[in-house]
Order: structure tokens, then C-alpha cells, then sequence
């Protein structure tokens, strides 16, 4: 019987505490948020968009008073997490992280999702994509890469499949300079196999974001030939732009937040005010200073508009590239 | 070796020495639950770190890390669950060494080889990483295809009863793991337009699901309230003569486990299995494999905690996270102010080698925590079935959710559940179709590259470190058939 | 504890050939891949497919021994459960984790056979809370609410 009085001990703690709990949600029930919001991420953990929004939402824990819970939903290109959001209530308490992708799948016939499902509360981090080689082969620039595919060689370059930001990125940038026949797009399962194919030579051009590969620049593993942003980036000041050389490309991955469409304007506004103040916090301030992403807010608003015209942007380059379905 | 000294100092700080314990009980808690993985665990304490001094960080979650790799065996012995994919070699022989009531001497040794693979793996990473670091990089797409099959062919040997059984298992592993967004053109496949098929089939709802669930299936058509079902948990002792017949296996384990763990994107599921394979060839044919053998469960769990070091090395030596715990690791290092890179060793000391220190230490917490726990944990079986297997299944179904908050993957679960009770009944063996869902899409996709890098051309199989392990795959597929049809002449004999 | 084993169903090779047909069937939809030189993303399911079928012909040639199918209680048992947490998880969403965790273990426990009125009250109950607080308190997993009166648990 020792086990059953254990058991009424046990269930009678539980009861108690359940008790506090729902007392206390009672009491706060009439404001925004008082319940636990929930960040449905669509890549695993660990990766740059799951150690970025997790910065941002401890921060956020104290701004926006109330617990913070965070899941991951890798799979599909960020889709599935974004299939999720879409799909819950909108109330303001299930957030999705919207990845670059978003404004590029249902272009490529790999989903139905756009940025109209969702009502963006505010972007983040913008992070360039980088251009990056070993120090052995003798390619100073970018034209230097350029010029050997014109010459008849076989530049491999390493890239997250053919539907990844990077290989968008990279495609536009081979179309810019005439060489698309010439560089051959080498699909890996994300950086952390693409970096060690740079590494060993197995590829001759990496593609990802700056931020991903500070480590092996600075150990001068890895040397930058190029920065696919509008100016020059904080961690890597020496080097050029593709503007600069001539090579009229942008891109980079996106992080930003939003909630399903038809979310309720105030909450949306009481969201962005508490997420931009833990976007201006030190602790989220530090995290940046230490991990090299690029901070680069916008507001509701702008993110929306900024969200319409990369759909507007990718639509168009992906017409051109022969990717679009 | 001014760098130990260096970590030396910096780890006799209360505050960092706390964190010890701290991490590795964290750890063995999410460890022992079916579904939460050591990922989800160390991601949910790395904002907390961002508070810490980044050494006391890092300690915290290399706790979480070791102790959640060790505990993943607990479920594995009493309930043939593995609470992290790592221990799915270990429910093998460790479910049946408890089913033959020696789970008292199933856990001890799975926490001993645990913590001996643990420490080697430890060593190993502290003084060779960055030799070992370029070695794993000479690891191209062609070799990772070589692992996987190599990998693929323990399932010719894994199986127990008819060779094609296991093949069918494998194949239909094959089939689950196509299914979702293809690895290398980004395609949905096999999702017939359903959303949540088009994500895959995530392995942890598997697992518990082909494991737990169906073990509770299996045990519930007996269940009856009325008989109380005392099992024996036997000693927890291992006698002295095991422990000599014990060290070569663990030895060996080890060094397979961490070989293996070196490459990024091979965990220590991959490597348990191997070390396992390698286990059953040299223990002779007369060992009980499959039936309750301790080689089989040192085998997997000193293979799959040195694997867990071995994803280190280029974490720490590269900057490459071995393993998606590694990746949160190396977060904490990049938020802690570290840039992990070849020179790590040179401009960070006091937090690398504080680090290697912290691990030994946690994996000698380990050692006293499990000792301890044991005991405790081992009255699971105590529990009257009819009350024990609505627990797993209450288990199974959280654990799958909590994977993505989805029911989809409790379906999966309930699903693979029922596959797992179906596949006992009709007598094919479940190990081969889990080792084709984890191995498959990587064979798959370093295929398809291969042949993308090498212009459609097949020269690549033919580079000579490539062609060694395929070669060594095709010896060891020889030798197990010859084996196989060796042991079913002589029961055959035996049944004359 | 297993069964005596049979001989010879033709049931589980029927289904793996037909499995095996199936996915080369679904297999011919998928769309080929855009890189070149790349076998391409049907590869991996027609290769799987394949195999199924042959090794299902041959099995089915070999007529390997088996354990019987449960029947009567047995069945009842099994197939029970299989609904209970097919139940389970169908209202896992719609009524919260608590109150569906309650009528699960509740079920599942009459369906094995407790009839004691004091385990009955006490350890669906109990276990509920327990589980809540290990998961959504110690270990912060977003388990689904139940709103009981307005309150949320």
C-alpha cells in the first residue's frame, strides 16, 4: 500500500501547484500577453535561425512578461514550422521565425506558402551571403573566379540544394557574369557539411552567411572573395561587395517574426513594441557583438513591405534562372 | 602543456564545479525519457548560459550532454525503449538480459562501459584533436557513401533468422526515410500532397514508437490485474572474470565509436551499431548476441559516449559541429566570445582545456550518480504491467510530441508501434529497418553528390580510400552469410 | 512466452510485394531532379520498391515459420489499445493534455482490468499531474491547455 499513499502524496503536491498556477492566469487574463507565447522554428536546433531567435526571446521573456516556450520544426525549407503558424490561432501567442525561403517556395511550386498567410511583427538580423575560397587555389576576386570559368574550367561551388537562399544567390551571380554553364551548384545538407567540402578542397566556392564562418576567416582557413550586401559588413570590413566588383547581386538570410494573418492590429503593435525593446536590450546587444550576425530591424510595417517586395523580387529572378514552376 | 594548468585553474571555482552535477543529473533526466533528446535539452538551457561565465556555461551543457548519452540506456534495458536514438544498439542485449532478470547487472554494466567510453573518448579529444581533425576532413563525399553502406551491411548480420527478412526490413526502412523533402534537389516525395508528409518521418516518433509502443503492445495481450508479475532484477554486481573479458570490447568500442563520431552528420546511433557488428565477430560464434549478451551492451554504450566525444573534435578543432548537440555547443562558444578554429587551442586555453577537465569530471559524477540511481530507477520494473505499460505508452505519446508539438508524430509513433508488433509477430527482425532509416538518406545523398561532383562518372568508387571500406563492407557481408548459413545448418542438425 | 509457431501464412509477403508495387507506383510521380548528373530524388524509393518486391517473391517461395495472430482476450487487449491512444491522441488537442491524459489512463486501465475503486480515483489522476508537471513545468515542453471554467490548466 506504500506505493498508493505515495501516490495520493504525490497527486495532492500536483493539484496544489496546478492550483497557483491557474489562480495566477486568472488574475492577468484581461491583458496582451498573458499567456505563454509560443516560436515555432523552422530549422533545428542549433542553427544560426535557432540560436538567433533564441537570443532575441530570452530577452523578450523580460520584455514582454510572460514565458517564452520555443519549438523546433525543421524540415522542408523552413515550410512545415510556417504550415504550423499558418494553421494555428491567431491570437497573437504562436509565432512563427520567417526564413528568407518565404518569399521563394510557392515560386518554385515547393509549397503554397507566402508572405500573405502571415502579418510580420518585425525583422531582426539581415545576414549577406558571403563568397568564400581556401587560400590555395589562386582566385583573389571574384574575377579571377569569373575569368577561369570563361576559360573553360569547372568551378565547383558548394551551396544548401538548389532551392536554398545561398544557391539563389549564387545562380543570380553566375547569370550576372555570364558563367552559369561554367559553375556547377554542389548541394550539401546545410553548413555544417558544406563548410568542411570548402575546407577540404572538395569544393572550390562556398556559399553561406558571413556570420557562419568567422572562426575559419579569422584562422585565414577561409578567405572572402565577396559580400552579396549593399555596404560592407561589420565583421568583414576588408571586404569588397559584389557591387564593388562590378557584379550587380544582393542576398542574404532573413530573420524576422510573424503571427498567422488576421492577428488583431494590437496585438501585433503590443508584440513589436515588446520584441523591439529585446531587440534593443544589452543581452540581446551582446549576443550580437559575439556572434557576428548583422542586426538590421524593421518595423511591422516595413517587414511587410519589405516581405511584398522580395516576394515581387524573387518571383522575377526565379523566372529568369529557369527555376520557377 | 602549460594548458592544463591554465584549465586546471579556472576549474577550481565553485561556481563552474556546481554546474557539474547540475548538467549531468539535467541530463540523465531528459536522457531517460523517451523522446526528449539531448538536443532539445542543451537548446533549452543555452539562453540560461548566456547569463553564465562562459566556462560555467559550457560545463552546464557538456553535463547535459554526457549524462543524457548514458541515461539514454536506462530506458533501453528495462522497457526496450532507447531514450536517445544513440542506445538503439542497447536495447539488442540489454532488454534481453533483463528479461532473463540480470537488469540490475544490464544497468551497471551499461553505466560502467558508458562512463569508460566517455573518459577514452575524453583522452582522445583532449590530445589529438587537431591531428584527428584534418584526418576527418580527408573524409570526402565519396568515403561518407563507403561508411553508409559498411554501416548498411550489419543488417545482414544484425537480423537473426532468415537473411531476407532483414532485407525486407531494411528496405521498407529505406522507403520511410524517402519519404518528405529529398537531401539534395530539395523535392517533396512520397508525401501524396500532405503537408505534414512532406516534412518525413521524424526518427525519434519512430523509435519510441517501433520500440516502446510496441513492447507495450506485446506485453499488454498477457497483462492481467489480478497476477501481480514479480520479475527478478538479479545483482548488480559483475563478477571480476567478466570484467577482464569486458575491457578488449570496450576498448574497442570505444575507438570505433569515436572514429566514427569524428565525421559530422554520423552519431552515435551509427557508431553504437557498428561497434556492436564488430562486438558480435570477434565474440565467436557460441555468444548469446541478440539474447542477452553483456559484450552487446558494453559494446553499444562505450561506442556511442566516445562517439559523443568524437563529434567534438571538429567542433572544437574546426568550428564544424559534429552532431546538432555539438551545434549547440559551438553556439555557446560563439555567444561565450570563442571563435572554435584551428588556433582554439592557442588563444582560448583555460576554456578548452577547463572544458576536456569539466568533461572527465562530469563523466566521474556520472559514474557516482548512476551508482546511486540505479537502485532507484530499476523499480520500473517492479511496477504491475498493468500499470506499467499505460506509463510507457502515456510516455510514448508525450515524448513524440514534444519532438514538434505536433499529433502527426504521435500518429507516427502509434503507427510505428503497431508496424514494431506486427513485424515480432510475423518474425522479422525491427534493428534493420531503424539502421536503413538513419543510414539510408545518408548513403543517398552522398551517392547523388558523388555523382553530381564527378560528372555522372563512377571513377569515384574506385579512389582508394573509398574502395577500402567498400571492399571491407563486401568481406563483412561474405563473412556474416557464410556465419549465418553455418549456424542454420547446425540447428538444423540440432533439430535432428 | 511466444507462441508456437507457424508455418507458411502467404499474408506478410503478399503485402510486402504489394507495399514494394505501391511505391514504385508512386514512385513514377516524382518529379525528376534539376542537376545534372543527379540519379535524381525517385531514385532511393524505386531502388526500395524494388527490392520489396523481389524479397517478398522469394519469401513468399521460402514460407517461413511464424507466431500466431493474437485472438479472443488477447486481441481485445491489443486492438483496445491501439484505439485508446489512437482516441487519445485525437483529442489530445481539442481537450487539452489533462483532461484527455485522465480519460486515457482511466480507459486504458479498465480495459487491462483494474476494477480496484481506489487505484481507479487516485492514479489516472495522480499520473496526470505528475506527467504535467515533469513535462510542462520542470522541462518546459508546450503540452496543449485545458480550460476548465474559464481557467486555464
Amino acid at each position: 500500500m506504500t506505493t498508493m499513499n505515495r501516490g495520493v502524496r504525490a497527486l495532492c503536491t500536483g493539484l496544489s501547484a496546478l492550483l497557483a498556477t491557474t489562480a495566477a492566469t486568472a488574475v492577468a487574463a484581461q491583458q496582451f500577453p498573458s499567456e505563454p507565447i509560443r516560436i515555432v522554428i523552422g530549422f533545428a536546433a542549433g542553427g544560426s535561425t535557432d540560436t538567433n531567435t533564441r537570443a532575441l526571446a530570452a530577452a523578450a521573456e523580460e520584455t514582454c512578461g510572460t514565458e517564452i516556450v520555443i519549438t523546433n520544426q525543421p524540415g522542408g525549407s523552413g515550410v512545415i514550422a510556417l504550415d504550423t503558424v499558418r494553421n494555428s490561432d491567431a491570437d497573437g501567442y504562436t509565432i512563427a521565425t520567417t526564413p528568407t525561403e518565404i518569399s521563394a517556395v510557392s515560386h518554385m511550386g515547393l509549397s503554397d506558402i507566402t508572405h500573405q498567410d502571415f502579418s510580420a511583427v518585425m525583422r531582426f538580423v539581415f545576414d549577406p551571403h558571403g563568397f568564400f575560397v581556401t587560400p590555395d587555389p589562386p582566385y583573389d576576386s571574384l574575377q579571377d573566379v569569373v575569368d577561369a570559368a570563361k576559360g573553360g574550367e569547372t568551378i565547383r561551388v558548394a551551396t544548401s540544394g538548389p532551392a536554398s537562399p545561398y544557391a539563389i544567390t549564387f545562380e543570380d551571380m553566375a547569370r550576372n557574369t555570364g558563367v552559369t554553364g561554367q559553375l556547377v551548384n554542389i548541394p550539401y545538407q546545410g553548413d555544417a557539411m558544406a563548410i568542411p567540402a570548402a575546407l577540404s578542397g572538395e569544393v572550390d566556392l562556398l556559399v553561406t552567411n558571413a556570420s557562419n564562418v568567422v572562426g575559419q576567416v579569422a584562422e585565414e582557413a577561409l578567405v572572402p572573395l565577396g559580400v552579396a550586401s549593399d555596404s560592407r559588413i561589420a565583421i568583414l570590413p576588408d571586404t569588397p561587395t559584389l557591387a564593388e566588383q562590378g557584379i550587380d547581386v544582393t542576398g542574404g538570410s532573413i530573420f524576422g517574426l510573424a503571427v498567422p494573418a488576421g492577428t488583431p492590429a494590437d496585438r501585433v503593435e503590443a508584440l513589436n513594441s515588446c520584441f523591439e525593446a529585446a531587440f534593443r536590450s544589452d543581452s540581446f546587444n551582446a549576443y550580437v557583438e559575439q556572434s557576428g550576425v548583422n542586426p538590421a530591424y524593421l518595423g511591422a510595417a516595413d517587414y511587410d513591405a519589405y516581405l511584398a517586395a522580395e516576394y515581387q523580387r524573387y518571383g522575377e529572378l526565379l523566372e529568369q534562372l529557369g527555376l520557377a514552376q | 602543456m602549460s594548458g592544463w594548468a591554465e584549465g586546471f585553474a579556472v576549474l577550481q571555482d565553485w561556481s563552474v564545479l556546481a554546474m557539474v552535477p547540475i548538467g549531468v543529473l539535467l541530463g540523465v533526466s531528459i536522457g531517460a525519457i523517451p523522446g526528449l533528446s539531448a538536443t532539445v535539452g542543451m537548446a533549452m538551457f543555452l539562453p540560461f548560459t548566456f547569463t553564465l561565465d562562459p566556462l560555467t556555461g559550457l560545463v552546464l551543457l557538456l553535463g547535459i550532454y554526457n549524462g543524457a548519452c548514458y541515461a539514454g540506456a536506462i530506458p533501453a534495458v528495462l522497457i526496450n525503449t532507447p531514450g536517445t536514438p544513440s542506445s538503439a544498439a542497447t536495447t539488442l542485449d540489454g532488454y534481453p538480459m533483463a528479461q532473463k532478470g540480470r537488469a540490475g547487472e544490464a544497468l551497471t554494466l551499461s553505466l560502467l562501459a558508458s562512463v569508460a567510453g566517455g573518459l577514452i573518448g575524453t583522452a582522445l579529444l583532449a590530445f589529438f584533436a587537431p591531428v584527428l581533425a584534418r584526418y576527418a576532413l580527408s573524409f570526402g563525399t565519396p568515403e561518407y557513401f563507403a561508411i553508409a553502406v559498411l554501416a548498411l551491411t550489419i543488417i545482414a548480420s544484425i537480423g537473426g533468422g532468415q537473411i531476407s527478412k532483414g532485407f525486407v526490413a531494411a528496405a521498407l526502412g529505406l522507403l520511410i526515410a524517402s519519404i518528405g523533402f529529398d537531401p539534395v534537389a530539395g523535392f517533396p516525395r512520397l508525401s501524396f500532397g500532405s503537408s505534414d508528409l512532406s516534412g518525413g518521418i521524424q526518427l525519434i516518433p519512430l523509435l519510441v514508437g517501433i520500440f516502446g509502443m510496441a513492447e507495450a503492445l506485446t506485453q499488454l495481450e498477457r497483462a492481467i490485474a489480478s497476477r501481480l508479475d514479480r520479475r527478478e532484477i538479479g545483482g548488480f554486481g559483475i563478477g571480476a572474470g567478466w570484467a577482464r573479458r569486458l575491457l578488449p570490447t570496450t576498448a574497442g568500442a570505444s575507438a570505433i565509436g569515436f572514429g566514427t563520431g569524428m565525421l559530422p552528420g554520423v552519431g552515435g546511433d551509427i557508431g553504437g551499431y557498428i561497434a556492436y557488428n564488430e562486438a558480435k565477430r570477434f565474440g565467436g560464434a557460441a555468444a548469446p548476441f541478440g539474447q542477452g549478451e553483456p559484450r552487446g551492451v558494453v559494446a553499444a554504450e562505450a561506442a556511442n559516449n566516445a562517439s559523443n566525444m568524437g563529434s567534438l573534435v571538429p567542433t572544437f578543432a574546426l568550428g564544424i559541429p559534429g552532431n546538432t548537440q555539438a551545434a549547440v555547443l559551438l553556439g555557446a562558444l560563439l555567444i561565450a566570445g570563442v571563435q572554435p578554429g584551428p588556433g582554439l587551442f592557442n588563444t582560448a586555453p583555460e576554456l578548452i582545456y577547463g572544458s576536456f577537465l569539466g568533461m572527465a569530471l562530469a563523466y566521474l559524477c556520472l559514474l557516482a550518480i548512476g551508482l546511486l540511481g540505479i537502485r532507484l530507477w530499476i523499480r520500473v520494473i517492479r511496477i504491475p504491467s498493468v500499470y506499467l505499460w499505460p506509463i510507457v505508452i502515456l510516455f510514448c505519446v508525450v515524448g513524440a510530441y514534444a519532438v514538434r508539438n505536433t499529433t502527426f508524430d504521435v500518429l507516427v509513433m502509434l503507427l510505428a508501434g503497431v508496424l514494431g508488433y506486427l513485424m515480432t509477430k510475423a518474425r522479422y527482425p525491427v534493428a534493420p529497418l531503424l539502421i536503413a532509416v538513419i543510414v539510408g538518406p545518408i548513403a543517398e545523398e552522398n551517392f547523388r553528390r558523388s555523382m553530381i561532383l564527378h560528372q555522372g562518372s563512377y571513377e569515384w568508387l574506385l579512389q582508394p580510400l573509398t574502395a577500402s571500406i567498400l571492399a571491407f563492407a563486401a568481406a563483412s557481408l561474405v563473412f556474416s552469410a557464410w556465419r549465418h548459413r553455418g549456424r542454420a545448418r547446425a540447428e538444423r542438425e540440432m533439430a535432428r | 512466452m511466444p507462441s508456437t509457431p507457424q508455418t507458411g501464412s502467404v499474408v506478410p509477403p503478399l503485402l510486402v510485394i504489394l507495399l514494394g508495387a505501391g511505391a514504385l507506383w508512386a514512385a513514377m510521380g516524382i518529379r525528376p531532379g534539376m542537376l545534372p548528373n543527379d540519379p535524381g530524388p525517385a531514385f532511393l524509393p524505386m531502388a526500395a520498391g524494388a527490392a520489396l518486391v523481389g524479397l517478398g517473391l522469394r519469401l513468399l517461395v521460402a514460407r517461413e515459420p511464424h507466431d500466431g495472430m493474437p485472438r479472443g482476450a488477447m486481441l481485445l487487449r491489443v486492438a483496445g489499445t491501439i484505439g485508446l491512444t489512437l482516441a487519445y491522441l485525437a483529442t489530445l488537442e481539442r481537450w487539452g493534455f489533462p483532461a484527455s491524459t485522465f480519460a486515457f489512463l482511466t480507459c486504458q486501465m479498465v480495459l487491462l482490468g483494474v476494477r480496484s475503486p481506489l487505484a481507479l480515483a487516485t492514479l489516472p489522476a495522480g499520473l496526470t499531474a505528475l506527467t504535467y508537471l515533469l513535462f510542462r513545468v520542470l522541462l518546459s515542453v508546450p503540452l496543449p491547455a485545458t480550460r476548465i471554467g474559464g481557467m486555464l490548466i
